[in-house]
């Protein structure tokens, strides 16, 4: 039974929305599962944090591979929100497509917030 | 802890396959799967199981996102207009938890543990509210209302959004519990959509799983660049988590959600009280 929607009734193509998914989940879930077997295979233990404004120099480079794909795994979602807004911008819907950047700064901000 | 022994890992990963396998079933099951067993069980530090919490909330709802973003059910300009309310409610969490004592922290979740053990419950009884249907011309350009396919009813089910300004305002509450415990909030998110702003059950679940990646996104940054992601914990977290997430879909038909539900709500019950009695400064565990 296909499912029609109201994005689809509006033109919204969901295929960009679904690959950013897609990209992101494959990068973060790469390097989590590479940086998780490097680590294991060096008999790494310890817990030290990674963070993001260090993410090349805290840790071994085990670590800082799994600290890359949380980011990637923590900007997909910003990423699927920037094509909206874009696909919004294009077609005309100035005020959404503002809303929805407004979103991607706010994820920006959070950033700066934590190193605060 | 301080180090993460074959053990912990394997425990890790298990926590995180339980975790996205009840969150595809009865969607809920990131952060209050998680924080508890990191927290209480493996005497994690409170903010890291948060921030791992938030890792695993948002490796379901991207993993969610490769599939269910192109059926095109879930309502996304919805989405990110109460993501903005959201993602802000989010950082101010995220900041306060910073500040707070874990005793504080601890009460919180006791609080927000329970209401989601009575949420499930009453989700067993009431599963869905009435719709605000629209008729055929309403739903054009440049409204937040939407449509999608009904299979049972066999034709379009058209629907307008009610109370957006209340919507919008518990959106940025349940951002900052999200910030403030590691909770997706889809507990918060998916009553909020049907109950009052009158959205179809089936549009707010897919709706309120795009919007909790958003809101862990929010949160995880302020607690990545604050130094309490820890690589070796939220690895098998995740992974285990797209695996019970993957693993949950499969078996859906096979699985009977009502009775995951009053499940979980006995565990959440319990984790209530051990987090209740750890604010007090009494754990039993």
């Amino acid at each position: 039974m296909p499912v029609v929607s109201v994005s689809s009734e509006r033109g919204e193509r969901t295929s960009p929305i679904t690959a950013a998914y897609r990209v992101g989940l494959g990068i973060a879930l790469g390097a989590i599962l590479t940086g998780w077997a490097w680590a294991l295979l060096d008999g790494e233990r310890s817990t030290t944090p990674v963070r993001l404004g260090h993410l090349f120099d805290d840790g071994s480079p085990a670590d800082r591979l799994l600290g890359f794909g949380v980011l990637v795994l923590s900007a997909a979602p910003a990423l699927v929100v920037f094509v909206l807004a874009l696909s919004w911008w294009r077609r005309g819907e100035r005020g959404l497509a503002l809303v929805g950047f407004a979103v991607i700064l706010v994820l920006g901000v959070s950033t700066l917030v934590g190193h605060a | 802890m301080t180090d993460v022994s074959l053990l912990d890992a394997a425990l890790l990963l298990l926590t995180g396959a339980t975790a996205g396998w009840i969150g595809v079933l009865v969607g809920i099951g990131g952060g209050v799967v998680v924080v508890p067993v990191l927290f209480v069980g493996l005497g994690v530090d409170f903010r890291v199981a948060v921030a791992t919490a938030l890792v695993g909330v948002l490796a379901t709802s991207v993993t969610a996102g490769t599939v269910h973003a192109a059926s095109g059910v879930g309502n996304l300009r919805l989405g990110v207009v109460l993501e903005l309310a959201t993602t802000i409610g989010a950082v101010v969490g995220g900041l306060v938890a910073t500040l707070l004592a874990t005793s504080v922290l601890s009460g919180i979740f006791a609080v927000v543990a329970a209401a989601t053990a009575v949420y499930l419950v009453i989700g067993i009884r009431h599963p869905v509210a009435r719709t605000a249907e629209a008729s055929e011309g309403e739903v054009v350009e440049h409204t937040l209302g939407g449509a999608y396919f009904d299979g049972r009813r066999g034709g379009l089910v058209r629907y307008r959004v009610e109370r957006l300004p209340v919507g919008l305002g518990i959106s940025a509450v349940a951002g900052g519990l999200s910030g403030l415990l590691g909770v997706g909030g889809g507990f918060i998110k998916v009553p909020t959509l049907n109950l009052i702003m009158k959205v179809p059950i089936r549009v707010a679940a897919a709706t309120s799983n795009f919007m909790v990646g958003l809101t862990a996104a929010a949160s995880i940054f302020v607690y990545f660049a604050a130094g309490y992601v820890v690589p070796l914990i939220a690895a098998p977290v995740a992974i285990g988590v797209v695996a019970g997430s993957i693993a949950g879909a499969l078996r859906a038909r096979l699985s009977h959600p009502d009775r995951i539900r009053a499940l979980l709500a006995t565990i959440l019950v319990l984790v209530a009280i051990e987090m209740a009695l750890r604010a007090g400064g009494i754990g039993v565990i």
